[in-house]
This record gives structure tokens, sequence and C-alpha cells, in this order.
């Protein structure tokens, strides 16, 4: 029941969802920045807490039986299992789930920093307002150094943090073996020949030992054998009578607020851009895979490629692609070309990235073995990709290009409506709807829009991506 | 075990008449275990013994107290199981080990469960190390260890607690050949030992030399649904000796029991014999032939357990596949022994087109399931059903993890019968020649 609900939370674009909060926030705080600042820390909270929730709850989901076992038959308290069993068990999927949404964080970052509610324009100190100065203000040199500012500061973050976590995580891993390659960190080594996680470690062991005597008291991890069921039946209906109650409450007040304020015309307004802003998304995931997939097959099938190129596209996926509108806004202006065109590469600066680095990571899971077979039986060129290559790489092209959608929907919002200097570009769709709604502090419209986008995305999630999966997994899976 | 129960006279363990069910996918129960009853006392070893799907891992995750009994009870020391059983530990077919604790970590973990303080904790769990044999290898991590290593780990945190009672699901088949021989001998010098901290031992296995070896008890399980067959003492001295006379002719014994007495298909499955309750065995028709042309070069007549130790083999893989020649009649047993049929002769004479012709016939007479499957098929114009039919069909009868092993059965036969085809996309299976009896 509350499966399909984080399902939904997860897949929800965050931008529109900062400009209804930002209301709320500046509700409660009116007039001090920390309004704003909360508000911003919020949208960047909610854009990774789903996911990691999700993330989270798959890997209690696939835990191994026997561990299970294992943990009740010791007897071992709710919080030894916790932390012994459940969150190791949780690490690596929680890791990658993190530096996924964080890079995508530095995104909504530098939009939440500057953002218009009510025709007013709040700006936070931090390179993301700066950003949107120097661009306000053409100084094209100012804009050159922030975006040399976040490539140091996306390196230092992925050398001090993420390499020495990902690294450190491998003693995470199921299963026999380590991987034949594993990731090293010259930080992490470095921590390690010196004294300081044995300081700390007896630091906090007599801590340790005394919360694990306190929690004593939530009990153990075992369940009783007998369950009586007529009262669990009980329980499980209630449960969900209450949620679909709220969820028919909120609908039903939420279509009479639509209507009181705009009419219901406007859901079929909202609909009409949303196919619009739709066929970006569409032409961006085809010319994107179109592009990436054969240069991410190049470098994932060539190992020494692949350990340049892996850390360079995962520093690009994580650059936000916000800081270089302004000079794609430029070009546009410059060459006539129209921003109804024009927001898709605006799009695809941001999420082309997903799709080049799942199909890397793809192609150099290709077994040797295949490949060997491929050049035995003297595969020509077309046909070596036909048979092997495509049909190899098919499940992690879904995994980049769900995502990479997703992000497309997200940036729509900022990439719709540009402007640099004194020009503004805004182009027809969804995504410009939202914005200028926010912008003009239309609740209403803001609403409406964003609850039409929730609807393409969830939907087009259940009836497209869903699909692909599967047929990913029970035809084009290599193990 | 520390633990004292109301009753230290009560028996170590009881089960008491227990079935355990699962719900079929249209409301009908599918029984695993059926009626029964176990005492297990102070002192001894009892070892499970079934095929696999005789319900023998499932009766001692009850006794664990990790899953509950559809109806009966399970009693430790007078109390019935509310939960994990507080006087067992146990030890695993694929050792369990938390990967991301150290060997010391592992086996610390029930002493530090039990509240115990740090230092005795530390003492308790390097002496259980030491004893097993682990010396040195207190700060490895179990993916640094062979499988064999591992094992040792996994008794260490079963012995360590001190439990009453010690349970072992399969500890040793995932082991090779020598690993487990030694893991066995050294078992059985813990047990002679004085200090010895469990009271009793009951282990779950396939392998009836394994269980002839270690155990006073052998209660063998009969599949579907499980109930106790037969029950076997071993009242051979320790250390045992396998060619000791004695102890073949438990091993034939508990041969014959395993395999004997089972409804055989000798001749044509009785009438009634249908899907539902006669189960394809899982064997592959490679398999089957390999093991006709070992049967035929044993001069057409083999002791099974010759048999299958010659091939290192445990009954557990063997009797699948002799199950499956006896259902299409390419193989006879009687008792422990196996002879090769006249069919199974012929059969096994005959070339590729041939044979798969012979075998075409013999599986869709004598294989329920594919009867059924090519009866519909031909009574369907266009010749063509989708999968999820049968699938249907025969959730009825079985699990999900059962039907789809049955159907990759009927599958993989009536495929290499050329007797129907399958399209795996559309998952559907469809007639390879509308014409009955001709074959390309």
């Amino acid at each position: 029941m509350l499966i399909p609900l984080l399902d939904v939370l997860q897949s929800v674009p965050v931008l529109g969802f900062l400009s209804v909060t930002m209301t709320i926030w500046l509700a409660l705080f009116p007039t001090t920045e920390l309004g704003i600042e909360l508000a911003s820390v919020f949208a960047i909270f909610t854009s990774q807490v789903w996911n990691m929730t999700f993330a989270f709850y798959q890997s209690l989901v696939t835990q191994p039986r026997d561990l299970d076992e294992v943990a009740r038959l010791l007897r071992l308290t709710r919080w030894q299992r916790f932390w012994r069993l459940d969150v190791p068990h949780g690490v690596i999927p929680l890791t990658w789930n993190g530096m996924m949404s964080f890079g995508g964080g530095w995104f909504f970052l530098v939009a939440s920093e500057v953002i218009s509610v009510n025709n007013e324009t709040f700006a936070l100190p931090g390179i993301g307002a700066y950003v949107a100065a120097a661009s306000e203000q053409e100084q094209i040199g100012r804009l050159l150094l922030a975006i040399v500012t976040m490539i140091c500061m996306i390196l230092v973050v992925d050398v001090v943090f993420w390499r020495p976590l990902t690294a450190w995580m491998e003693r995470f891993r199921g299963g026999d073996t380590g991987p034949a390659e594993p990731q090293r960190s010259i930080v992490l080594d470095l921590l390690r020949r010196s004294n300081l996680p044995r300081l700390l470690g007896r630091a906090l062991r007599p801590a340790g030992w005394l919360l694990d005597r306190i929690t004593r008291v939530f009990g153990v991890t075992d369940r009783p054998l007998h369950v009586d069921a007529a009262r669990r039946r009980i329980g499980d209906t209630v449960f969900t009578v209450v949620v679909l109650a709220l969820l028919a409450w909120g609908l039903v007040e939420m279509l009479l607020y639509i209507e009181m304020r705009t009419g219901l015309g406007e859901v079929v307004v909202a609909t009409g851009l949303g196919l619009v802003t739709f066929g970006r998304v569409v032409i961006l995931l085809v010319v994107a895979s179109i592009v990436w997939v054969p240069v991410g097959l190049w470098i994932g099938l060539d190992p020494t490629v692949t350990r340049i190129a892996q850390p360079v596209v995962q520093v690009l996926a994580s650059f936000p692609a916000n800081f270089l509108f302004p000079f794609v806004t430029l070009l546009l202006l410059h060459t006539g070309i129209g921003i109804d065109a024009g927001g898709i590469v605006l799009m695809a600066l941001g999420s082309q990235w997903y799709i080049l680095f799942n199909v890397i990571a793809g192609a150099s899971a290709i077994p040797d073995d295949l490949r060997e077979a491929a050049t035995m039986l003297r595969l020509g060129r077309r046909q070596r990709w036909r048979t092997l290559y495509l049909p190899a790489v098919f499940g992690s092209w879904v995994t980049g290009a769900v995502t990479a959608a997703g992000g497309a929907w997200n940036a729509s919002i900022v990439a719709e409506i540009v402007s640099y200097g004194g020009h503004t570009l805004e182009a027809t769709g969804l995504g410009a709807y939202i914005a200028r709604a926010t912008e003009t502090g239309d609740a209403a419209r803001t609403l409406v829009g964003v609850a039409v986008m929730s609807l393409f995305v969830v939907g087009l999630n259940r009836v497209f991506w869903h699909r692909l999966y599967a047929l990913a997994a029970s035809r084009f899976s290599l193990t | 075990m520390t633990v004292l129960a109301p009753t230290r006279h009560a028996p170590l363990l009881e089960v008491d008449r227990i079935s355990r069910s699962f719900p079929g996918a249209d409301g009908s129960a599918l029984t695993v275990l059926d009626d029964i009853t176990v005492t297990i006392r102070d002192g001894e070893i009892v070892a499970l013994l079934g095929k696999s799907g005789s319900g023998k891992s499932t009766l001692l995750r009850t006794i664990a107290g990790l899953i509950a009994p559809t109806s009966g009870e399970v009693r430790y020391r007078g109390a019935p199981l509310t939960g994990a059983n507080p006087g067992a530990s146990m030890v695993f077919q694929s050792f369990a080990l938390l990967p991301w604790l150290t060997v010391q970590g592992n086996v610390e973990l029930g002493l530090r469960a039990a509240g115990l303080p740090a230092e005795e904790c530390r003492e308790r769990a390097l002496a259980a190390i030491d004893a097993i044999g682990l010396d040195g290898f207190e700060t490895a991590y179990p993916r640094e260890l062979s499988g064999g290593m591992r094992q040792r780990v996994g008794f260490a945190r079963a012995f360590v607690t001190q439990p009453d009672l010690l349970l072992m699901d399969e500890p040793f088949s995932a082991l090779d050949v020598l690993t487990s021989e030694n893991l066995r001998g050294e078992l059985t010098d813990l047990w002679g030992s004085p200090d010895f901290p469990t009271s009793s031992i009951c282990i779950v296995t396939h392998n009836i030399e394994e269980a002839v070896l270690l155990a006073d008890r052998v209660l063998v399980l009969g599949a579907n649904p499980g109930r106790i067959k037969d029950e076997v003492t071993i009242g051979l001295s320790r250390p045992r000796d396998r060619h000791d006379p004695a102890f073949e002719a438990l091993v034939d014994r508990l041969y014959a029991i395993l395999t004997g007495r089972e409804p055989r298909q000798e001749s044509l499955p009785v009438p009634s014999a249908g899907p539902l309750n006669t189960p394809l065995p899982a064997a592959g028709v490679d398999g089957m032939a390999g093991l006709v042309e070992l049967v035929h070069g044993a001069g057409d007549s083999v002791e099974l357990p010759d048999l299958a130790e010659s091939l290192l083999f445990e009954v557990d893989d063997l009797l699948p596949l002799v199950d499956a020649a006896g259902m299409l009649g390419l193989l006879a047993t009687d008792g422990a022994a196996v002879r090769v049929t006249e069919t199974g002769a012929s059969w096994q004479r005959a070339g590729i087109l041939d044979r798969k012709a012979a075998f075409a016939t013999l599986a869709e007479n004598r294989a329920p399931l594919v009867r059924t499957i090519v009866t519909a098929l031909r009574a369907t114009p266009g010749g063509v059903i989708r999968e999820g039919f049968f699938r249907d069909l025969l959730r009825r009868g079985y699990s999900a993890a059962d039907t789809e092993e049955q159907l990759d059965i009927a599958i993989d036969w009536g495929r290499y019968g050329e007797l129907f085809h399958y399209d795996a996309v559309r998952g559907s299976l469809g007639l390879d020649d509308p014409d009955p009896g001709g074959h390309r």
C-alpha cells in the first residue's frame, strides 16, 4: 500500500514541488532569509529522501532468508539486528543512490537559490545566485569563473567523500568474491594508515556497548509464530480505508480549489502543454540514445578507455547543467533558433549523461566469452551490433533512459523559460507554464501544472518503462 | 544451555503431530508436512533423511521455531514454542555468515545478543574459534576463507552459545567431497569429547552414508506429502567404518526404504495418474540417457549405492534420474537394484532420430503432464495454447516454484521428443505436427 505511494512521490518533479512548498515556508518564516534557506534545503531533501527510502526498502526485501533466520535464532535485539544486518546489507544501494541524487542535488540547489514567488525574487548567498546575477548582467567572465569553481567543488567532494565511501563499502558486498577491480581511494588509504580510526574506535566503543545495553528494552528481533489472522485483517482493512479516504478527500479538495480559482478547463490546457513537453522529452531521448549508445559502447568495451572516461562522465553527470544555460541562451539569441527547439538542448544538457553512464556500465559488463565467440563466428560489424552489443546493453539503457526522462521533465521547468541579460525566451510547454504560474504567484495554476506533470511521469513509468524493464529482465538479461 | 526450562526432565524436544500446508492458488491447501511426531532426547544424534521436496528443511525450521506449523505443536523441555527456539542454534547449508563481520565478530554475535559483558564475549569466542581449528583467522572476513573454513565459523557460532540442541541443515552439502569428509570426522571427534557443549544434534541430510556415519537414529521422510516413512536405529559404535558389513547393510536398507516403497511406475501408470498427483521427476533427457548407458555398461543391472559411489554422486542427485527413467519405463528398480528394461535397451541402441521418436511415444504415454499437454493441443483448433493455461491448471496442486519446475520439465521432454514446441516470447505451446503419431 505504501510502496506505490513512495513510487509516486519519487517521480514528482521536485522543481514544481519547490514552488509549492516555498509558499508554505515563507508563511512560516516571513521576512527572514531563514524561510527561503529552509525551503531550499527542504527541496534538496525531498529530491533525495524518497528514492533513498525506496532503495532501503528494496534492500530489506531482498535480504537473504538464512541471514534473517540467523538473526532470529541468535536472538539479536532489534537494535543489534538493525546495525549488524539491515544497515550493512543496505549500505551499497544507499550509497550509490545517494551519489546519484547528490549530483541531481546540485541542480536543484542552483535552481532554488534564486526563485521568484508572488512576483518577488528571492536570492540566497551562493554560487547559484552568483550565476543568476552574472547572467542578468551579461558578464561572461564571471560565468566561466563560476563554472570552474563548480567543477573544482564537484571534484573535491568526489575525492574526499564519495571515492573513499565507495571504496570502503566494498566490504559490505555479499557473495563470495570481491570485484575483479576494486575501487581504490587515496584518501581512504591515508585514513586507514593513520591512527584516527583506531583512536575513534577506542573512544566510541564504550558508547556503543552502552547503547547496545540501553536498547535492549526494544526487545529481540523475533516475531511470534502465531498471529491472529482476524485481528490482522481488521488492522489492514482499517489502514487501507483511512489511506483511501485521505486520498479521496485530498483529490476532491484539490479539484474544488482548482474549480473555484481557475475552472477545471485549466487541466485540459495544462495537459495539452504537457503533450508538447512530452514531445520534447521523446525527441531528447531518441537523439541522446542515437548519439550516446555507440559512444558508451565504445568506451565500455575498452577497459583502458573505461578507466579514464568513467570518472569524467560521473563528474559531468553531477555537474549542474543550469550553469551552462546562459551560454546556450546566448547562442540561441545569436542564431535565432527558437526556444521551442532550443529547449530540448537545454533539457538534454543535464539528463543525457545518465544514458551514457549506464551504457558504459552495461557495455563493460558484457562477458568476454560472448565477445570472443562473436569474433570466432566472424560476425560482421553490423551483425555483432545487432546480435550482441545492443541486446546486451538494453537493460542498462532502460535504466539510464528512465532516469534521463525523469531528469528532463524536471529540467523543463527551468529550461522552457530562460533569460540572458534583458532577453527572455519562453517556449510553449508545461515547464514554462509551471514556471510562469510560480512567478506570478498563481497557486492554483502551479498546482494544476505540478499535478499534471506528476501524472505524466507516473503514468509513463507505469505504462511504458515498467514494461521495458520486464522485457529487459526476461529477454536481455546476461545472467 | 543456560536456559532452564520449566521441567528439566521433560524430553529435550517434542514434535507433536505437526502438519504444515501452504495455500494453493485457488484456495486449496498444499501439504508439505503431514502429521509428524518426533521426540529428540538428551544425548543423541538424530538424522532426518529424505529426497528433495520431502519437507525435511521445513521440519527443521519448525523445530527451530522459525516457521509455525499449521496444526500441532513443538515443545522444548515441555514448553510450547512461541518464537525462535530458545535452546537451539543452527548450522546452515549456505553458512549464513554476515560478510561484513570478521570471524570473531560472527562468532561473538550470539553472545552479544545474550547481553554478556565484552570481556567474556571475547574470551568465549576465542575459545570456540580455537576449538574448531580456526586459530589465527580471528580477524579474517568470511570471503577470504574457503568453504570448509567458513563452515567451521558456522559451527563455532553455533557452539559458542552452548545450546541444548544443535540443528544442522545439510551442513556439508555445499562442500567438496574431501572437505566434507574431514569436517564430518571432526564433528564426530567433538561429539565424543567430554566437554562438547550441546546435548543433542538434529541433522538434515539427503546423503545416506552421512546419516549412517553420524546418527544414532535415522528418520526417513517420504515426499508428497512429507511424513515419516520409517525409523532406523544405528547401533554401531563410533568411529564408524564405511566398509564394515553392518554399515553397508544399513546403507542398503536405507536405500531400499528411500527408493523402494514409493509408488513406482513399473508398468503403465494407473488410469487415475494425472499431472497433479504424479509430478514429473526433475531430470533432463541427457541425464536419463547417461544413466541408462551407465547401467547398461555395468551389465544391465547395478546396485544404486555402488553406482552412486563410483560416480561420487549423492542419492539426491541420482534419484530424480532413476525416478524419471522408471516413469518412462527405461529402467526398472527392485529395492536398491536398478536394471535396464527391454524398452530401455532398444532406446539406448537407437540412433538420434529414432531415439527421439521412441522417447516421444514413451513420454506421451507415461508422463502424465506431457500427455495432458499433447491431448489439449490436439483438441485445440490451430494447435496453440498459451502456457498460462497449463500454469493455472498446475497451480491447483503445486506451489509457484514447483509449477514452474513441472512446466519446464514437461517442455524439455516434449521439445526433445518433438511433440510440441515452445515460444518463450509469446509464452505459448504449439503442436509441431498436427498429425498424431507422425514425427518429422
